[in-house]
């Protein structure tokens, strides 16, 4: 119990972070500090195998990947601090929006809208042992499915971003300004792309 | 076949053989032709398997049903696949024609792993990986602006759909504990079905289990394009390289009906609430499916329009709790095959002065007799005059709707049909009348659209005349 107010202490602390840092970088570092708390959290519920996850995954990976475009993106302003409020009254919008779904939340809680789920649990649940044999016996399909879908996404972002065989129309969409050729076709049209396009190419 | 996995063998032979193909594409260097009739190898193998599949039961613990479902959606996703390899226009890929290839067997591979889907988790994986692949597929062509924009469209709008099936999954566990799919709907709806569910311990829910169905619900009509969820569907029918329609119209049609038909099936005998959300969701579509397609101008759009309206009708179907089965065989086969010649058609004219509009199509009947005889049969079809295979699906529908004791969804259908009839019919009059002056002539046919066409129109008479193996799947 102790162990819980402390760990959630500190993830809402680190959330409040998240929120009020004035640099992007700032705002990822408490981001690690908030799932590192929740990984912690779910080790004392005994989900030993979701803690690590969260650790590897979200923290490692996800956020490496954050601090990654954040660099690339705010390499032009030298990592200046951005502006506060650059949009009218978020403050007085993100205070609601969090109050009704708080509230939302413990309503369904104080209802008992999820204690229909929670039969008794099968020894070593949420353990890496039960998770594995779970997951390469009944959910196998699902597993191996999962692999297919993400071949796939790789598959068709490589064949997305192979750019064209013939000259084609210059990129004017998200999907196309991921391309690496992109900035060197902008010169066609698309003036409103110019400039954006041009900021990324110089970064490279 | 069935030592491949039996009812997730056609989902194993298409997934590796896609992979065979990209190796293959790296020792052949990029050699069409030949990568061509590998891909139509590999299908010819998936259909076999699907067809073995059909009656293989279920496999890996429950999470794949091989039943007849799983072998329609199936079989006609690998049509699907098939007209898209070999109908013009799928041949100006370049260096990625393997991709193209590649991606076109995996979004098959997820249309049947969501026709065969025996939970949750395989029913989001399914038609995941049957999107991710469309996604890629529709923003491909290089040729026309508007396929980048009919891709990034169609990808934010599917995306929303995709995270609806999530969240609503996630509530139907959180709230069942089950992610069974023959159990599902048993929170909500205590049928007679369910009643082996409530004595394997599953409880009853009640409004979170709700809300959960009707989330999955939602993402699935995000993917079937009923209305209000059908937004995207003339832009990226319109947008997207005519091969690619044809296989989206076949295929994702099938599968996501397939799909929405495993979640609901099982809540019948239930509530009238229940009841009331298909029956909104597909007459909502049917009639403004066939509105909106009379002031179409070209034909792709309008056949975008048809799916939307026929997607609606066949939703209806599911308010029969035991014949929806047969009737959504034929009428999805019917479906299937008129599109496929209409497709067919665009794909063979398209490269023509004026394109798909259908001012273009003026006259086809004297420059070209054979297409407008396609088109022709394949538009009756969808407008349900006999002897199509359109028309016997709307018939059994029909009896269906009056033998489950919904008469007036029967009569709701019949005034669709008949608010149908004139888009098809004008543009059906438009091909057979005279020529505009100062068109060219049409192009003649390449080998491709020319087989896809013949065997379109033949399926299509012939599921009308013979129905027999269609019906019972």
């Amino acid at each position: 119990m102790i162990a819980f107010l402390v760990v959630g202490a500190a993830a809402l602390a680190a959330a409040i972070g998240v929120i009020t840092a004035r640099s992007a970088v700032h705002s990822v570092l408490w981001l690690i500090v908030h799932l590192c708390s929740l990984a912690v959290l779910y080790m004392t519920l005994r989900a030993q195998f979701l803690g690590l996850v969260q650790i590897l995954i979200y923290a490692g990976a996800v956020m490496v990947l954050f601090l990654f475009v954040i660099g690339l993106l705010s390499a032009q302003q030298g990592g200046a601090p951005v502006p506060r409020a650059q949009l009218p009254r978020q403050v007085g919008f993100a205070i609601f929006a969090a109050v009704v779904v708080a509230g939302a939340v413990i309503l369904a809680a104080l209802f008992g809208a999820f204690q229909a789920a929670a039969p008794s649990l099968p020894a070593g649940f949420g353990g890496v042992t039960a998770f594995g044999t779970v997951l390469f016996s009944t959910y196998l399909l699902p597993f191996e499915a999962t692999a297919m879908a993400l071949l796939t996404a790789i598959v068709a972002v490589v064949a997305l971003g192979a750019g064209h065989d013939e000259p084609a129309r210059p990129a004017g969409l998200p999907v196309r300004e991921a391309e690496p050729e992109a900035h060197a076709s902008i010169d066609v049209s698309h003036a409103e792309h110019r400039s954006e396009l041009a900021a990324r190419g110089g970064q490279r | 076949m069935t030592a491949l996995g039996g009812a997730a063998s056609p989902v194993v032979v298409l997934g590796a053989g896609a992979v065979v193909l990209l190796l293959l594409d790296l020792l052949w260097e990029g050699a069409q032709g030949l990568l061509r009739a590998a891909a139509l190898v590999i299908l010819a193998l998936a259909a076999v398997a699907a067809w073995g599949a059909g009656g293989a039961g279920s496999a890996f613990h429950g999470a794949v049903i091989g039943d007849p479902l799983l072998r329609v959606t199936a079989l006609l996703a690998i049509a699907g696949a098939a007209a898209a390899v070999v109908l013009p226009g799928a041949g100006a890929w370049g260096r990625r024609w393997s991709a193209y290839l590649a991606l076109l067997l995996w979004s098959a591979a997820g249309m049947a792993l969501t026709g065969g889907a025996g939970n949750l988790i395989v029913l989001f994986l399914g038609v995941e990986i049957l999107s991710l692949a469309v996604y890629a597929l529709t923003a491909l062509a290089t040729t026309d602006g508007r396929a980048a924009e009919a891709g990034f469209k169609y990808f934010v709008l599917g995306g929303v759909g995709s995270a609806l099936l999530l969240f609503g999954s996630a509530l139907s566990y959180a709230s069942s504990g089950s992610l069974s799919l023959a159990t599902a709907a048993c929170g909500y709806a205590p049928a007679a079905s369910c009643a082996a569910a409530a004595a394997g311990g599953i409880p009853a829910a009640g409004a979170v289990h709700a809300a959960g169905l009707l989330l999955i619900v939602a993402g699935l009509a995000f993917k079937l394009a009923l209305v209000p969820f059908q937004l995207w569907t003339p832009d990226v029918y319109e947008g997207a390289s005519t091969p690619v329609t044809t296989f989206m119209a076949v295929g994702t049609k099938a599968a996501a009906f397939a799909g929405l038909a495993r979640v609901v099936s099982s809540a019948f005998g239930a509530p009238a609430s229940w009841v009331a959300v298909v029956v909104v969701l597909g007459v909502a579509s049917m009639f403004a499916g066939y509105l909106l397609a009379i002031a179409q101008p070209g034909l792709k759009r309008l056949l975008a329009f048809s799916g939307i309206a026929n997607a609606g009708t066949l939703v209806l179907a599911l308010l029969a709790p035991e014949a929806w089965r047969s009737v959504a065989f034929v009428y999805l086969a019917a479906y299937a095959s008129a599109s496929l010649g209409a497709f067919a058609v665009v794909a063979a004219v398209e490269s023509g002065p004026g394109g798909d509009r259908v001012a273009a199509l003026r006259g086809l009947g004297r420059r070209n007799p054979w297409l407008a005889a396609v088109l022709v049969t394949c538009l009756l079809s969808l407008a349900s005059v006999p002897p199509t295979g359109g028309f016997l699906g709307k018939l059994l529908l029909l009896q269906a709707l009056a033998h489950a004791g919904y008469p007036a969804v029967a009569v709701l259908v019949v005034a669709a049909t008949l608010v149908a009839l004139y888009p098809y019919l004008k543009l059906a009059l438009a091909v057979l009348g005279a020529p505009e002056e100062g068109v060219a002539d049409a192009p003649r046919p390449a080998a491709g659209p020319a087989v896809v066409a013949a065997v379109a129109m033949v399926a299509t008479l012939a599921i009308g005349i013979f129905p027999g193996p269609v019906l019972h799947g």
